[in-house]
């Protein structure tokens, strides 16, 4: 095994995002669609009614963001657009990776922001790693 | 458990949660009987907006969402308009007039500080109307106004040239005087449409050839005046006016919901301020405009 190639993981999770918009995000669209009819302009934003509702669908799409990846990469130790790219997490440490650091090595997806800063870390890591891989001493290889 | 079903079940699962979830924000509205109430509050536009030149206005888009989620939910007997505007342009304020008019729930207006002009011809559009004996209401009459500039523009050496293709492309611009042939045309659509404006009131009131004419004048009235004109049904508030709508929708008690334009920090600090003459003018004023188009405000 080896670390996996950067552009198979950027596939692979583009491939994952299209999924968790059709299964988690579309069912939601209606929910988002309404608060962004609240939203006629700019000082709308601030009302605290309006941004609450859509803050609560925000966190509640990245709570089940965070689980897609966590669950799978958990049972499976890859998700499905992993799957098609033949990579999948392993631990760096040889233990079994519990269901605590597969969550926390996902935590980032929680938000784009999140995600961006957690993955520049790779630029700067000899394996590889995300910020939270290290973290979570984890990594994602690929078959050589 | 093989690889295929994990995936299956993780997505069902998921799926499902977003799928609860999206009925639990959702079902904030359902009840199984009560009264709606909605808030025609501020000047009324198509669209809410909201700036320092023209104040704010709410957009009967959202007036117009708000009564069609009312009529929709099944659970809600009888509609509140609960009216404080000055009124507002035309078609938006008959847009939500005519919607009015065609739900089948029982309709009740209450007019608060304010229901004239637009505002009333939707308030006139309801089964009933209350207001309070000092309510204003009333003004069914129309109004376009705005800035001319062409004297300030002269005294600045500065010419006005306007190329057009047709006599009146340019009416109404706020840069050159307006001839006596444009007043007369602009008068005469303003006529026209007082003139739709008071005959759906008339049809709507019911109101004597006598009744109609003192109307015609667009005087604005208080609750008082008001009630001998025929133009509202008795006087009142919000007690009164959820009692006759679960009279009229047959709702013994019963929940209420009120579908509420929510509102910005922005308009709350701009509430503390000018609002409630100086609207009870706008609707029946004029509003700045910097280009040639008119606002024509009922």
């Amino acid at each position: 095994m080896k670390e996996a190639r950067n552009w198979k993981r950027l596939t692979a999770f583009i491939v994952d995002v299209l999924i968790v918009n059709i299964f988690i995000v579309s069912p939601l669209n209606d929910s988002i669609e309404d608060s962004l009819l609240d939203i006629n302009n700019l000082s709308e934003l601030i009302n605290i009614n309006v941004s609450l509702k859509l803050v609560w669908i925000s966190v509640l799409i990245g709570v089940l963001t965070v689980l897609y990846w966590s669950i799978l990469e958990y049972k499976l130790s890859q998700t499905i657009g992993a799957m098609l790219f033949d990579i999948r997490v392993k631990s760096v440490d040889n233990k079994k990776i519990s269901f605590g650091r597969i969550v926390l090595r996902n935590l980032s997806k929680i938000s784009t922001l999140l995600l961006i800063v957690d993955d520049i870390h790779i630029l700067f890591s000899d394996k590889k790693q995300r910020y939270l891989e290290k973290i979570s001493q984890t990594a994602t290889m690929e078959e050589k | 458990m093989s690889r295929f079903k994990t995936v299956i079940l993780t997505l069902f699962f998921l799926w499902l949660i977003a799928y609860i979830s999206s009925l639990l924000i959702e079902s904030e509205e359902i009840i199984d009987e009560g009264i709606a109430i909605v808030p025609i509050y501020g000047a009324i536009s198509i669209k809410d907006s909201s700036d320092f030149l023209t104040g704010s206005f709410t957009g009967s888009d959202t007036i117009l969402s708000n009564l069609k989620k009312a009529n929709e939910n099944e659970g809600v007997k009888a509609i509140i308009l609960e009216i404080n505007s000055p009124g507002g342009t035309v078609v938006a304020s008959k847009e939500i007039a005519d919607y009015v008019k065609k739900i089948d729930k029982p309709v009740v207006a209450w007019i608060r500080e304010v229901g004239a002009s637009g505002a009333y011809w939707i308030a006139s559009s309801s089964d009933v109307i209350i207001a309070d004996e000092l309510s204003i209401t009333g003004s069914v009459g129309v109004i376009s106004s705005y800035l001319e500039f062409s004297g300030l523009l002269e005294e600045y050496g500065i010419k006005y040239e306007s190329l057009t293709a047709g006599e009146y492309k340019d009416t109404g611009s706020p840069f050159k005087d307006l001839s006596q042939s444009e007043r007369i045309i602009l008068e005469s659509k303003l006529k026209k449409i007082q003139d739709l404006f008071l005959n759906d009131v008339v049809k709507n009131r019911k109101l004597n050839p006598s009744q109609a004419n003192e109307v015609k004048s667009a005087l604005f009235y208080l609750g008082i005046e008001a009630k001998d004109l025929g133009l509202i049904d008795m006087f009142g508030g919000r007690e009164e006016a959820i009692l006759k709508a679960k009279e009229l929708g047959n709702v013994e008690d019963g929940e209420i919901i009120e579908y509420k334009t929510e509102k910005s920090l922005l308009d709350l600090l701009e509430s503390l301020s000018y609002k409630s003459f100086f609207n009870m003018g706008k609707g029946i004023g004029s509003e700045l405009k910097q280009n040639k188009e008119i606002k024509i405000m009922a």
